[in-house]
């Protein structure tokens, strides 16, 4: 336990510059965006103001107010960030392993070499990437009422609609898959997410311990996984559309990626003792 | 003592080694000659558990390498195996923080012994100078057997100087030590025992006193005999 945590600690110490520039990433856009956005909606009415002769009030009235929430959803300077980040941690789930293993420095003798079960290295590379995914989660969570507080300060509330934080979260597209509602949601879409996670290190350790046979086995698991988690909402869709109730649909997704989690984690513990080869 | 029993390895269809078996005792220096490509590191990585083999047994002590024994064998690799972004001194402590025998006093003789600087980058090291840190990391633990891949190849003539003596100083004392070489000339007059490697069988296994006293053949005349007939 003890090593576990040290080694979770060195993986997240490690990723610590990249994760910094995220969040400068995040911060900077999203509020140059809120900036962008908001100037060229009050161009558009200073515009409107003097070529139709109305007020301000008379352009809410005619043309709608904005809000925050449709800055979140109609500029890629909130969802771009998003993107990128996911996009870098979707990235980092391959490097985590091969920055160890390539290169001139192979830390990976190191840490195979540790005095303290293999599946600590497993289990502390997993835990940092779902640190790093929920730490992102917060950071946007932290920054999103500074953002409304901000976008507010910028428009005049007469040209504005007012939504509160939770109202946005809860309606936006995105942020209400990375932030749900229920937990039994949350629970389903991180739970599938490191599920995932899991499946895609157990492939790279098949690649990591039979080399290109192993890579070939790797994109064999990596498709029998996700045909069987999709297998029971695709059948259920096409074949039979009124036999399970939505609920029961979503245990039996649950149960499937649990088990698919378990089996992939069995799976990689052997490899990682038994078969991994640097 | 460390046991190799009749170890077989495939890389795919390749048979790297071919029923090994040889043995390595405690307070003597066994050395495995060959040129390179003859499986010699492959062996190394065995015994550390780093690679799986196919066939026979190896066993440290009477027991199958596991967690435990990394703290009872270190191995040397002939790369630095710590990031390059790390400094001397990091690195330190990282083996501090998870080897329970890391002796800390023993790490900062070795870092004036090597003339090591603590807050040097990994990455900005000569060759020599991570050959030096790689050998530092291995011999600071209070281990029983150390596995050292080739520590002197490629590297200048006073470093390799510097690690030979290490052979002869209090650093060893009586631990086992077992060591890959294709040059022999370097620790010739060091070594207690030579197993002679070729296409990953041993060909042969030797006491380098017992037969300099019976027969008076050097480790050189016997890699003659052995592997020019």
């Amino acid at each position: 336990m003890n090593r576990y945590l040290k080694l979770l600690h060195y993986e997240l110490f490690r990723i610590r510059k990249l994760y910094a520039a995220l969040f400068a990433l995040t911060l900077l856009l999203q509020f140059a965006g809120i900036f962008l956005f908001a100037h060229s909606y009050l161009n558009q009415v200073r515009e409107a103001m003097f070529t139709e002769s109305i007020s301000a009030a008379d352009y809410a009235a005619k043309y709608g107010p904005t809000s925050f929430y449709r800055y979140t959803t109609g500029s890629l300077f909130f969802t771009g960030p998003i993107a990128i980040c996911a996009s870098a941690l979707l990235l980092y789930v391959f490097l985590i392993w091969y920055r160890d293993w390539l290169g001139k420095n192979m830390f990976i003798y190191r840490l195979l070499m540790i005095p303290a079960s293999r599946m600590s290295v497993y289990l502390a590379k997993l835990t940092a990437i779902l640190l790093l995914v929920l730490g992102l989660v917060a950071f946007e969570l932290l920054i999103l009422p500074l953002q409304n507080a901000a976008f507010n300060g910028y428009v005049p509330s007469d040209l504005r609609y007012s939504f509160s934080i939770p109202d946005i979260v809860a309606t936006h597209p995105l942020l209400k898959i990375l932030v749900p509602n229920r937990i039994g949601d949350f629970l389903l879409y991180y739970g599938a997410g490191l599920a995932g996670v899991i499946v895609v290190f157990t492939a790279i350790l098949f690649e990591r311990s039979f080399r290109f046979k192993g890579a070939i086995g790797a994109v064999v698991y990596g498709a029998a996984t996700v045909l069987i988690f999709v297998l029971p909402a695709f059948v259920a869709e096409s074949a039979f559309p009124n036999y399970l109730y939505p609920r029961e649909l979503w245990w039996m997704e649950l149960a499937i990626g649990f088990l698919i989690g378990c089996g992939s984690l069995g799976l990689s513990s052997y490899l990682i003792k038994n078969k991994v080869t640097v | 003592m460390i046991e190799v029993t009749s170890v077989t390895k495939k890389y795919g269809r390749k048979k790297v080694l071919s029923g090994v078996s040889f043995t390595a005792d405690k307070g003597q220096i066994s050395c495995l000659i060959g040129i390179n490509g003859v499986g010699k590191s492959t062996i190394m990585k065995a015994i550390m558990g780093l690679t799986p083999i196919q066939g026979g047994r190896i066993l440290i002590d009477g027991q199958p390498i596991d967690k435990h024994l990394y703290e009872k064998v270190a191995f040397i690799p002939d790369t630095i195996i710590m990031p390059p972004q790390m400094t001397i001194g990091e690195a330190l402590l990282f083996m501090k923080d998870f080897y329970a025998r890391w002796n800390e006093g023993r790490a900062e003789e070795l870092l004036s012994f090597f003339k090591l600087n603590r807050d040097d980058r990994i990455s900005d090291l000569s060759k020599g100078n991570a050959a030096k840190t790689n050998m530092l990391l291995g011999l600071a633990l209070d281990v029983d057997y150390l596995l050292m891949d080739e520590p002197f190849s490629g590297i200048d003539m006073f470093s390799r100087e510097q690690i030979a003596n290490v052979f002869t100083s209090h650093l060893i004392e009586d631990r086992g030590v077992l060591i890959t070489t294709h040059e022999i000339h370097d620790i010739e007059h060091l070594i207690d025992k030579a197993v002679l490697l070729d296409r990953g069988t041993v060909l042969k296994e030797f006491l380098t006193e017992e037969l300099r006293l019976s027969e008076g053949k050097s480790v050189v005349d016997v890699m003659r005999e052995v592997y020019q007939t």
